[in-house]
């Protein structure tokens, strides 16, 4: 069991710590709105030369940096352990040795202090991200989630009620981003440098296919890379930043296109675009346009809170609190933890 | 009253805590399986201190383990070490792996801590124990089971304990000299741990450094550097 259920409670200054994959944060939210700080120590450097990211540089970085960023985002904070009401950790999914070192400090701390243990689901905390900066986010909510990880659109009806509208059979979006730009020499991390290189491109130059696209809520780009990598192999090539901002306006089409349906389908009253990708700005102008066309407002986290982060985990774990959940000491590190609902 | 002390080890297949006063193991609590070390290493440490009836809080220190051994349970012990010892405001005392290991064979002129390094290496060092603990002969390196025997001749055998000796048993007990232990002194005991550990410096928690003995490539390519 990852939670127990008792009397519902608001912590005032709650830790927040995340290590699920290649960054490390630790971030000390107050009344579950002001973040008093919200450090990320990303390891995106490091992974560069691999062209990816290795889990056991990932699990050697996050163990040096984990307890230095801790004191160093309380002193940030002008907080002291003493101080704290809770904490909240990702406890998955994530890379195995790298996600158990934030829960093994996140159980110590609240095992030493006597404070609740709040173990958050990593797309969870995503899910709330927008709430740290809106506060008129008004539900039900439907949000693309979308990173090198993940891609699924989850409708929220109340906090911690979700649902999972449908999610990718292969890759992630932001694999698939990772993927081409490998193909095409662009280096790591992917989206960043496609996105840079779409600028220049023409979008219409070159017709790639949209998977899937009349299916509901269900994703997948591995075809989509494919019939990137097939044109490479083309005679009449088109130039790499066409190709680039082909490639990129197909995956947003079919973003936009399966997260506004599913918005009109759920009555969504808001929606979100949360996630490394949803960093894109593509992707966040696009969406913007079919919100406004729909009549539905969008309220997507800011760039740094789209990307990986702890002030989001302690922000879900303060409304865990609110529905009376806490976890046992014995919590678990879990690797392929699904999202499911609370109530 | 002497000082109080938290011993802790998850770097290999078992997990154990202890709590030490002085030279008395108050308390000590273990399990085997490596997939359980993070679900039961801290609650079992505050369970160790309620039966003995002390309090985590007045902990003088954290002994923990810091290599060589498995990398993710390495990482575990030092961050929860050095979590314990942030919260606390106490320092903490690495112990090598091998020596903790070695003081599971008390008085011998010639202990061979091995262990299983997997990749078909082993981790090795060799120690002298007496009553007064534990005395290095040589440094902590990586060995095939091949090298290994060859040093055990050049040493003049020894008594061996650990996985790495328990696995390998077929080519190193042929050496003249070499007496294998069997796995249930391959366990490394936390009380070991914590009370090598009161012969250590203590250490700022954040200068506490893990002792991989490989680097993180190799274990991307798994070949030798
Ligand atoms: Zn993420």
């Amino acid at each position: 069991m990852s939670h127990d259920r008792v009397e519902p409670y608001s912590p005032r200054l709650i830790l927040g710590l995340e290590s699920s994959c290649d960054e490390t944060s630790v971030a000390v939210l107050e009344e579950g709105r002001i973040c008093r700080v919200n450090l990320v120590s990303s390891q995106v450097a490091l992974h560069e030369k691999y062209g990816g990211v290795v889990p056991e540089v990932a699990c050697r970085a996050h163990m040096e940096v984990l307890n230095p960023l801790l004191q160093e985002a309380l002193d940030q904070a002008g907080t002291r352990l003493a101080d704290l009401d809770a904490v909240a950790v990702t406890h998955g999914p994530g890379l195995v040795g790298a996600v158990l070192l934030g829960v093994a400090a996140a159980k110590t701390l609240a095992g030493l202090l006597e404070i609740p243990l709040i173990g958050v689901n990593h797309l969870e905390g995503h899910l709330y991200s927008t709430f740290l900066e809106h506060s008129d986010v008004e539900l039900p909510l439907v949000c693309l989630l979308v990173s090198g990880g993940h891609t699924q659109i989850v409708e929220m009806t109340t906090p911690g009620a979700y649902r999972v509208l449908g999610s990718t059979r292969d890759d992630a979006a932001g694999e698939a981003f990772d993927k081409v730009a490998k193909a095409l020499g662009l280096g790591y991390p992917g989206g960043p440098r496609v996105e840079e290189a779409a600028r220049r491109g023409d979008p219409s130059r070159l017709h790639l296919p949209r998977p899937m696209l009349e299916a509901g809520c269900e994703f997948s780009f591995s075809g989509l890379k494919t019939a990137v990598l097939v044109h490479l192999q083309s005679p009449d090539r088109v130039s790499v930043d066409d190709l680039c901002a082909s490639f990129q306006e197909a995956v947003v089409d079919v973003l936009v296109t399966k997260t506004l349906r599913a918005a009109r389908e759920c009555r969504a009253r808001t929606v979100a675009v949360a996630g490394g990708v949803a960093a894109n700005s593509a992707l966040r102008h696009r969406m913007e346009e079919a919100c406004r066309k729909a009549g539905i407002p969008l309220r997507s986290p800011s760039m740094g809170l789209c990307t990986d982060n702890a002030a989001m985990i302690a922000r879900a774990g303060w409304e865990l609190a609110r529905l009376g959940l806490r976890s046992p000491l014995t919590l678990d590190a879990r690797p392929n933890l699904p999202l499911s609902s609370r109530i | 009253m002497s000082a109080l002390l938290a011993g802790l080890d998850c770097t290999g297949e078992t997990w154990s805590v202890a709590l030490v006063r002085g030279s008395e193991c108050l308390a000590e609590c273990g399990g085997l399986n490596a997939r359980a070390h993070l679900r039961w290493l801290f609650p079992a440490l505050v369970d160790c201190a309620s039966r003995s009836g002390v309090r985590l809080a007045d902990l003088e220190s954290v002994a923990v383990t810091s290599g060589p051994g498995s990398f993710t349970g390495l990482r575990l012990g030092i961050v929860t070490a050095r979590t314990m010892a942030q919260v606390l405001g106490c320092p903490v005392r690495p112990v090598d792996t091998l020596e903790a290991l070695a003081w599971n064979v008390p008085e011998s002129p010639r202990v061979v801590a091995a262990l299983d390094a997997r990749r078909g290496e082993v981790f090795a060092a060799c120690f002298q124990t007496g009553t007064g603990g534990c005395l290095r002969l040589t440094e902590d390196r990586a060995f095939t089971p091949e090298e290994l025997a060859g040093a055990l001749e050049s040493w003049g055998g020894g008594v061996l304990v650990g996985s790495g000796a328990v696995r390998y048993s077929p080519v190193l007990e042929k050496v003249p000299g070499v007496r294998i232990l069997p796995p249930v002194f391959a366990q490394i005991r936390a009380s070991a741990v914590a009370l090598a550990g009161q012969r250590q410096a203590p250490l700022n928690p954040l200068d506490l450094v893990p002792t991989y003995l490989r680097s993180a490539e190799v274990q991307l390519h798994g070949v030798r550097p």
